[in-house]
Order: C-alpha cells, then structure tokens, then sequence
C-alpha cells in the first residue's frame, strides 16, 4: 500500500489555507502558537483525506482549521497560566459540540495510541483487536457478537490484557501522560 | 460519597474509562453514573466521538504530537519514547506527514532518554580471589606507587627562590571564530545585499513547511539577471507578537554570515502591509549552493532555520 501523498494534492497550498483560516480564528491573538495550530490542522486533514475523497475540499479544510482551533483554545483554558483571554468564548463559533473543558481529549489519543503500541510491541493482537473494538464504542457484548464469542470470553480476555498495559504503564507512565499519571499512582486503574 | 463528588471521581477518569484501562469495579460504577448523568453522559459520548482527520481510535500518533515534535519527541522517555520510535518505524503514514511538516522521521537513541529496563539488572558478583593472589596485588601496586612518587620528584621543577616570581605565561593567538560573521569593514554595505522592500508578485515564498531538517524541504532562490531575489518574509515569523529585534542571517556552508540584516519585526513584518526581503549578489560572492536562511527574532530569542539553494 502506497502511503505517500497523492501527486493530485498539494501540500503546501492546502497548508496555506488552514494557516490563513487559522489566522482569521485567532483575531491576532496568540499569534506564535498559529504555526502549530495550523500543522496540527494539516495532520488531521491528510488522515481524513487518505480515509476518503473530499467533495469539496476547501470546506473540509474550514472545518479541519476549526477544530484544531478549538483543540487549541480549550488547551489554553485548561492551562493553570491562562490568562482572561484564554477564558473567551470561542465554542460560538461552532455547531459541533466540542469535547468538555475538564477532559483532556489529548490524553485521550494519546493514551489510546499508546496503549495500541504496547499491545503491538508485544505482539498481543487479539488484545489490540479488542482495543480498537473497545476505542470504536463497542462494549464486550458487541464485540462478542462480532467475533462470534460469548461476552464474558471477551470480557476475560480483555481483563487479562488490561493488567499487562496497566502494570507496564504504572511502572513507566508514557511521558506525555504525567498529567494523567496520578491515575497510574493514586489508583485511577 | 455526594454526587458531585461522584461527578468529579468519574470525569478524573473518564480518559482511562473511555480506553477501557479501568478495572471492572470502577468500569460499572462509571456505567452507573453515566445511566444517572445526562451531563457525563453526553460528554463521554463526544469525547470519544470522532471528527475529520481525528485519531481518536489511537491508530497513530496524535496530531497535536505531530504538529510539535521538536518540542513533544524530546520529552519522552522510557517505555513512551520506545513505543514512540516503534510506531515510527513501521509507519508510512506517520513518517510522511513529519517530512511534510519538515521534521526528520525518526527518534534517535539518547542514551538518558530510553527505558531503563534493559540496564537495571543486579550487578554480578565476583568470588574473591584466593589471598596469594591479593597479597601479590597489594605488592605489586605498592611497588608501582613508589616508582611514580620518584619520577614525579625528578620531573617537578623546585619552588621559585624569594626575588624569581612566578612564570608568566602569554595566551596564544586565539582561533578564528569560523561560526560568528565576520565584522564589516570600512566602508562595506552588507546590510544592503540583504534589505526591506515592498512586496512583489515574483517574490519567492519560503518552503513554509520548513520547521525541521528535513532534506525535502529546500527553498530554490534564482537570482537572475539583475543579481537579485524578492523572498517572502515567513508566515511563523511575520505573526509573532510585539516590535523585537530582528535578525536575519544567510549562512553559507562553512557557517559564515554572508548576508545579514538587523531590523525590528514591526519592519520587517508591518500590521498592515507585506514587506519582502531582498537578497542581491554582490560581495561576498553567492556561490551557487546550500545555504540556511536564519531569523533571530529576540526576546524570548525565538529562532528558525530555513534552507535554500541558490542558483
């Protein structure tokens, strides 16, 4: 499978775009963050781009720049240094209801992603099949179905993967997760 | 336990919950609140929802890690920082997106960095040697320290008499400075073969995804007939913030300043109109060749590198 960007696309130009959408959200505040709001809005725009054809790519691209925007500001209230700027409304500027102020919905990915590795570092891939059920919003019983066994054998087989992620992660928390990490000491798992 | 109490215990968890990492226990009294808890309930559900582009699923390695991996990669440590490099290097998807974003794909091994697991075994113990063989030791190294306190006194010139005074010694000739440029000298106009000017349809916007070292990202810059090149000032540099001193460096090969502009931001990016960078021939001569853009903007001291090739 061929990972590389398509020839038909360009980089560059749609980088462009979400920089100057990214600019006309910010209303000239925060302006040395931009740069990485408008990267991270790219990153998301090529995952969904390698998923599916855009219909109309420009209004993809709108939508993408929004949420990073919104990704970015919600990061900023969060932070014990955020300033009365930090606390402005910016939700208005979107229907789709964001993730809550107190959830981290980096943590979230990140946890996910690293979970996934470690299953895959140890070769456990019926731990990591149940985990990508489990990611997608399926419960035990549904992932039963879907695998053609009986939810407490998937339940079983699931607990015993959870204990080996959660002790590796206890003893060595991922790094990007110390804010989370008071779940791995203070009895979170 | 009050039910905002309970409110707060379940959000603390709802990121371990929503990865399935919680045990059974705290799993089905989440679920319980949840049933309970119109609030949580919802926002466990858009939390987990996925959006264009979004990794939600753990697939790969987060946007918002991508997007900052100068900073992020040199954070992680330990298990993180291997898992980090193994996804990396089975990953196309991954992989291409840090060269896009003009980062060099992959994690190098920093030996205080990676997980301790591999060193922290208990150190071997060695049987002791049988006492013939350390009362031979002991002799041997006495004799060896006797034979280097008699050539030290031999080698060690005596203390200066009263009226010698001590032996002044001249520092040499210190070393050219090959990294710093070369002051300019009477008369030299270097300023003007890198200055402000109005913007241009023609000038060349620099490779904007640079932020890296990545090979990819190269700035071809032509400088034609006239001698001369219009570049765009950066979009990361024309944002920032304030009227800080700038500096702008075009450092050749051997890391010699051929061009250099000291300016302010307000300059070198106004509020209300674009200003292009002009780069002339002159001397030094540019060489065809590799060269590194480089803006200084401080404070804080922001720095950015930019590659281009001139021809």
């Amino acid at each position: 499978m061929n990972e590389s960007i398509p020839a038909a696309r360009d980089p560059r130009r749609e980088l462009e775009f979400l920089r100057e959408r990214v600019r006309r959200l910010a209303r000239g505040r925060w302006a040395s963050d931009l740069e990485d709001v408008a990267m991270e809005a790219w990153v998301n725009l090529d995952r969904a781009l390698r998923r599916e054809v855009a219909r109309n790519l420009d209004a993809l691209m709108t939508r993408v720049a929004r949420f990073a925007w919104i990704d970015f500001v919600r990061r900023r209230r969060n932070d014990p240094l955020a300033t009365p700027e930090d606390l402005l409304d910016d939700d208005a500027t979107t229907g789709d209801r964001p993730p809550p102020d107190d959830v981290d919905p980096d943590a979230l990915a990140m946890l996910r992603f690293f979970v996934l590795e470690y299953f895959a570092r140890h070769g456990a891939t019926e731990c990591a099949d149940i985990a990508r059920h489990w990611f997608a919003g399926r419960n035990h019983a549904e992932i039963g179905r879907l695998v053609g066994e009986k939810r407490d054998a998937i339940a079983k087989r699931w607990e015993r993967c959870r204990r080996r992620v959660v002790d590796a992660f206890r003893a060595d928390p991922p790094e990007p997760l110390r804010g989370l990490a008071s779940g791995f000491d203070g009895g979170f798992l | 336990m009050s039910r905002a109490d309970m409110h707060a215990w379940v959000r603390a968890r709802l990121v371990a919950w929503a990865s399935g990492l919680l045990d059974p226990e705290a799993t089905a009294r989440i679920d319980e609140h949840l049933a309970g808890c119109d609030a949580c309930r919802t926002d466990a559900a858009v939390l987990s929802a996925t959006r264009p582009g979004d990794d939600a699923l753990g697939e790969h390695i987060p946007a918002a890690a991508l997007a900052r991996w100068d900073r992020w990669s040199v954070e992680l440590r330990g298990l993180s920082r291997a898992l980090v490099r193994q996804h990396l290097e089975r990953c196309d998807v991954c992989r291409s997106q840090l060269e896009t974003l003009g980062y060099r794909a992959e994690l190098p091994v920093v030996t205080a960095l990676e997980a301790a697991g591999r060193d922290d075994r208990a150190p071997t113990v060695q049987p002791r040697p049988p006492l013939a063989r350390r009362l031979a030791w002991v002799l041997g190294a006495a004799v060896a320290l006797a034979a280097c306190v008699a050539i030290v006194v031999r080698l060690v010139p005596p203390a200066p008499r009263p009226g010698e005074g001590p032996v002044v010694v001249q520092p040499g000739p210190t070393p050219p400075d090959t990294t710093s440029p070369p002051a300019p000298g009477p008369g030299e106009t270097r300023e003007e073969l890198l200055a402000l000017g109005p913007a241009t349809d023609d000038a060349v916007a620099i490779e904007s995804v640079v932020r890296g070292e990545a090979d990819s990202a190269v700035t071809t810059l032509r400088l034609g007939d006239r001698g001369a090149v219009a570049v765009q000032v950066p979009f990361e540099i024309a944002v920032l913030e304030g009227n800080p001193p700038v500096t702008v460096e075009l450092i050749d090969q051997d890391g010699r300043a051929v061009r250099r502009l000291d300016t302010r931001l307000a300059e070198l990016a106004p509020r209300d109109t674009r200003r292009d960078l002009r780069l002339r021939a002159g001397a030094p001569a540019l060489a065809p060749g590799d060269y590194r853009l480089v803006f200084t903007v401080g404070p804080p001291g922001t720095r950015r590198e930019y590659r281009v090739r001139i021809e």
